[in-house]
């Protein structure tokens, strides 16, 4: 497990993380949500020891980072801007983290490489952007390392790539509880990875919540009745947004699904649907209850 | 799932890695080793078979060795250079955001990262360093001429090479720290490695201006030398052969010191490093204080001092050291300011600190310019004084060099140095020597002080120093230390254009004073061993004789003198202030003194020079009333025709006269001058003569120009040049000759 205690980064005048607490359960995938400049990657910069906080404590598998090789053998760390030799091929990089990376699987990487037509022997300077980012996701995963942090490394990947990059994560999670962690400013990017997102707003965490437990706790209501109803009309409720078209109401509702339901077939409607709700939409909630507007957080 | 232990920690396969990734540097350093280092040995060593196929008794070690030793200006310039481009090069990583996250997300500490780069730089320099040495061996043994190697010098000088690259690198490295990109790495490498000579150099320089009565230490130029491994290692190539194993023990020792220093201050800072520096001006902001003042106020007083140099010379030029010490601080400060943030916007920041340091800075030369702690017109009264050093200085009589005009050397002591000697065990030996507690002798001391007080006091201005023009024998500098009677010492140096018939009773008194005089000549203090005769010359005898004598100096140098020395101390500590005043030398003695422990010095001396004993040459007049050392030197073969000019032998005399009244004042010093007479004749300005008998007249009571030089209480004119040309059997030649002053 990763654990960031009251983690806190100045860069001179300018606070980028503000006394953060987080935690990196295993075997899960951590979505760092935020804006830019939010602080994402001077988080993962901090997790991954580069950086030195402040304040606070970083711990990986109880373990503090900073300057401790045996704490980052743990993870493989993705920049945003990664960095490769001058002049080096796939192979040369790939000797090289060999000697950095104990479990390093060169052999799984050529394979990578081979089935995403990755020339091994190509100068790495001569790739796009995008292959640049599958050749270095390709080494983060055939490390096999227990956490891989990334910054940004899904942005530029064609959706072919990006969705085998999933199932190679969800593979590695599986064979032997890889934690990704990612970071991104696009909550789509995250919605259909993450276990677990954080939402960094100018450098404070306002929250970190498991996805499951924050939709079952969420949901989204569509009821027809004989006369328009409004909002105000079901005080009972927790309604975090209504939206009226005609008879039919849809309410964004934040209880037990049951509950919800039950209250509304009080009003006798002539229909009541649950419907599936967007991450969007329980961000949206779960920002408002910590006092923020969603909107303004995250771009999408 | 563990984590076996990582191959990360193979530190060598990782340097090894660094060092095949910039190899261009291992190469550079190579090609460049080859051509100074085995081809150049390799041409020399082929003239120097010629050479000796020309002349079996040609010496062919001494190139041999040259190249190897420690003095081989190319290496170490090499070697600097390359110091300079691997420092840059192998921590450049440190500069560049993306390295920085790459390198330090590596599961690898920071002094696991240093200390590869580090050595992957040392060693891309060292091996090519040390291959092109064996390439070296290899031309010398192939050419048969290894028994020529000195292989002490061989070992000694590749560690002296090798422990003063490693200083230097390990600077640029301990800059790269402190450093966020490589422009200001560089900067900050020069301001280590320069910094502690430079402001030695400029406080010496400043406090010269600020407190004329200061009194710098003979050490100066050392104390500079030392203060840093990269001027001490430069000053390798200046002492060439003549390098002590002193000073190879203090070079080593210093080398490493600076090793030790830069590495354990590298590695401590580099463990907090903050790594977003990368990109920035400096990695540790608070050390911007540390670096900025220091260039700002010395910036600010070198442009006050230049300006001020620029400047006539006159009083008022005060003002101009004040403008040079406002813009060159502020103009200082804020270029500063533009490097740190990278951004012509930089030029506003922070005024008012720069504001702030040359207002301390002008305040505080203004106080001691003023001379408000009356630093400068200290004068002791004479019952506090219980002993002196009086070291009094004419500088154009005694033709003292720059060295001397620090006054070390008193005006009746001619001994001087021709050469710096590295080893000076008594720094303040020069002023030591003229000690007396006599009290005649401290009165006239402290007279003579005052006088030159008063003389600048008239002037209205403690400035005028710098109006007088310090070439003319009326500029007078007295350097005193004064011994007080409650046990503490204070030294004064006062300067001032006062002539020296001003000060003659104060002259007299002190050279009466018995153990002023017997302290006064330095050479007597030596063993005398450690002296050889190295040349007599005569001033009045033909104009070549004045000139070192090869086959002379062959002989003379091996002579046992001491039986001459004994007799020209005597001598020498006879002469009386009136003689001084009236007679000149008619000729010098030179010694060669040797620093080393006498016990040590090889009778045969040529052999001395090259064992490279320290050693310097002083040279002491000889008077004619000196019959015991004439008589001496009678012996060795000096005999009176030797100091007599033979009057057959000036051809002509030529004077320049640009004045009617000059012809009049000649005539009236020189008994039976008559230049209206038919013996002259006159072209332009130029009066000449072939007579004789007005030759004879005119050489009799004039002083010949070498001789003026140790006379200092005779008053000369020398605003009338006398020239004098000769026929010789050895050749034609011209000689000057002024005439007394009065």
């Amino acid at each position: 497990m990763i654990e960031g205690k009251s983690l806190t980064k100045r860069f001179g005048e300018i606070v980028a993380l503000d006394k953060v607490d987080v935690q990196m359960k295993e075997g899960q995938v951590f979505g760092l949500l935020g804006t830019n400049g939010s602080g994402k990657s001077t988080m993962l910069r901090l997790l991954s020891g580069i950086l030195m906080q402040d304040e606070g404590e970083i711990l990986i598998d109880g373990q503090p980072v900073f300057d401790n090789p045996r704490a980052k053998r743990n993870f493989f760390y993705i920049s945003d801007d990664q960095f490769f030799f001058a002049n080096a091929t796939p192979e040369d990089m790939a000797h090289y983290w060999q000697t950095q990376y104990a479990m390093f699987d060169q052999a799984g990487f050529f394979q990578l490489l081979d089935a995403f037509h990755l020339n091994r022997r190509r100068r790495i300077n001569t790739f796009s952007k995008g292959m640049k980012k599958q050749l270095i996701l390709f080494a983060a995963v055939a490390a096999n390392t227990r956490y891989i942090l990334c910054d940004e490394s899904f942005d530029g990947l064609d959706p072919v790539v990006r969705q085998a990059v999933k199932s190679l994560f969800a593979d590695r999670m599986a064979e032997r509880g890889l934690t990704p962690i990612i970071a991104s400013h696009s909550l789509r990017e995250l919605e259909d990875i993450c276990d677990t997102i954080g939402l960094l707003h100018n450098g404070k965490l306002l929250l970190s919540r498991d996805l499951v437990e924050m939709k079952q706790n969420v949901h989204k209501v569509q009821a027809a009745f004989a006369e328009p109803l409004q909002a105000v009309h079901f005080p009972q409720l927790n309604i975090i947004s209504a939206k009226n078209s005609g008879r039919v109401i849809t309410l964004v509702v934040r209880g037990d699904a049951q509950q919800i339901q039950d209250k509304i077939l009080e009003y006798n409607p002539l229909f009541v649907e649950l419907l599936p709700l967007t991450l969007e939409e329980v961000f949206i909630s779960e920002t408002e209850v910590v006092g923020y507007e969603f909107k303004t957080l995250t771009l999408q | 799932m563990s984590s076996k232990p990582s191959p990360s920690n193979n530190l060598w396969r990782n340097v090894w890695g660094e060092l095949r990734r910039r190899i261009w540097v291992a190469i550079c350093a190579f090609t460049v080793f080859l051509f100074v280092l085995p081809l150049s040995l390799t041409l020399t060593l082929q003239n120097e078979r010629f050479n000796l196929l020309r002349d079996s008794n040609h010496d062919w070690l001494r190139p041999l060795n040259e190249i190897f030793a420690s003095s081989h200006s190319f290496t170490v310039v090499a070697l600097i250079l390359f110091a300079c481009v691997a420092g840059l090069v192998f921590f450049s990583y440190l500069m560049n955001m993306r390295q920085v996250d790459f390198y330090h997300s590596q599961p690898r500490s920071r002094s696991c990262l240093f200390a590869e780069h580090y050595l992957a730089g040392w060693l891309s320099v060292v091996v090519p360093y040390l291959i092109s040495l064996l390439l070296c061996l290899g031309v010398t043994f192939a050419m048969g001429m290894s028994s020529g190697l000195d292989w002490v010098v061989f070992f000694i000088s590749t560690a002296i090479h090798l422990l003063c690259f490693s200083a230097i690198y390990s600077v640029f490295a301990l800059a790269a720290i402190l450093s966020g990109t490589t422009l200001l790495q560089l900067l900050l490498s020069g301001f280590l490695l320069l910094a502690a000579p430079v402001a030695i150099c400029l406080f010496r320089w400043v406090r010269s201006f600020l407190q004329p009565a200061w009194y710098p230490l003979a050490d100066f130029r050392s104390l500079v030398v030392n203060s840093s491994v990269l001027t001490r290692y430069c000053n390798q190539m200046q002492l060439g052969d003549s390098i002590t194993w002193a000073e190879v023990n203090a070079l080593i020792a210093t080398a490493v010191v600076w090793i030790a220093a830069a590495l354990i201050l590298a590695l401590l800072l580099y463990r907090r490093r903050p790594l977003e520096c990368a990109g920035r001006a400096l990695a540790f902001s608070r050390t911007r204080v540390l670096f900025k003042y220091p260039i700002v106020i010395f910036a600010s007083l070198l442009l006050g001092l230049l300006l001020h140099e620029i400047g006539d010379w006159s009083g008022s030029t005060n003002i101009w050291y004040f403008v040079g010490v406002i813009l060159g601080g502020i103009i200082a400060a804020q270029a500063i300011e533009v490097l740190y943030v990278f951004d012509i916007h930089g030029l506003f920041r922070k005024w008012w600190a720069s504001v702030l340091v040359v207002a301390l800075l002008c305040c505080g030369s203004y106080l001691l310019l003023s001379d408000i702690f009356v630093y400068n017109r200290y004068i002791p009264d004479t019952v506090e004084v219980v002993a002196v050093d009086t070291n009094l200085s004419v500088l154009a009589e005694l033709g003292q060099n720059d060295y001397l005009m620090e006054a070390y050397s008193p005006p009746y002591v001619p001994g001087y140095r021709d050469e710096e000697s590295p080893l000076v065990l008594d720094k303040n030996i020069l002023l030591a020597r003229s000690h007396s507690t006599d009290q005649s002798a401290i009165a006239a001391t402290v007279a003579i002080a005052q006088k030159i007080l008063e003389q600048q006091k008239e002037e209205d201005d403690i400035q005028q120093l710098y109006s007088t023009d310090m070439d003319t024998h009326t500029y007078t500098r007295l350097t005193v230390r004064y011994y007080l009677a409650d046990g503490s010492e204070k030294v004064r140096q006062y300067q001032g254009a006062i002539d020296i018939c001003q000060i003659k009773e104060e002259i007299d008194l002190l050279l009466t004073a018995d153990d002023y005089r017997n302290n006064l000549y330095a050479l007597f203090g030596y063993d005398s061993q450690q002296i050889r005769l190295a040349n007599v010359s005569s001033f009045v005898g033909e104009w070549d004789r004045s000139y070192y004598d090869t086959s002379a100096f062959q002989r003379l140098i091996n002579l046992d003198i001491d039986a001459l020395l004994e007799t020209y101390a005597q001598d020498l500590r006879n002469l009386q202030p009136e003689e001084l005043r009236t007679d000149y030398p008619i000729g010098q003695l030179s010694f060669v003194i040797f620093e080393s422990d006498p016990g040590i010095i090889p009778k045969t001396v040529i052999d001395s020079y090259t064992l490279n004993c320290d050693y310097r040459t002083v040279d002491y007049p000889l008077y004619a009333s000196m019959h015991n050392t004439l008589a001496a030197l009678g012996d060795l073969g000096y005999d009176d025709t030797y100091w007599r000019l033979d009057p057959a032998s000036a051809a002509r005399i030529q004077i320049r006269i640009d004045k009617e009244e000059e012809i009049s004042y000649l005539e009236s010093i020189i008994p039976g001058l008559d230049m209206d007479s038919d013996a002259w004749s006159v072209t332009d300005d130029y009066y000449s003569t072939v007579d004789t008998a007005q030759i004879v007249a005119i050489i009799q009571h004039c002083i010949p120009s070498s001789a003026g030089y140790f006379a200092p209480l005779l008053e000369v004119n020398y605003n009338i040049d006398i020239e004098v040309y000769y026929s010789t059997p050895e050749g034609n030649g011209y000689a000057y000759f002024y005439p007394p002053a009065h």
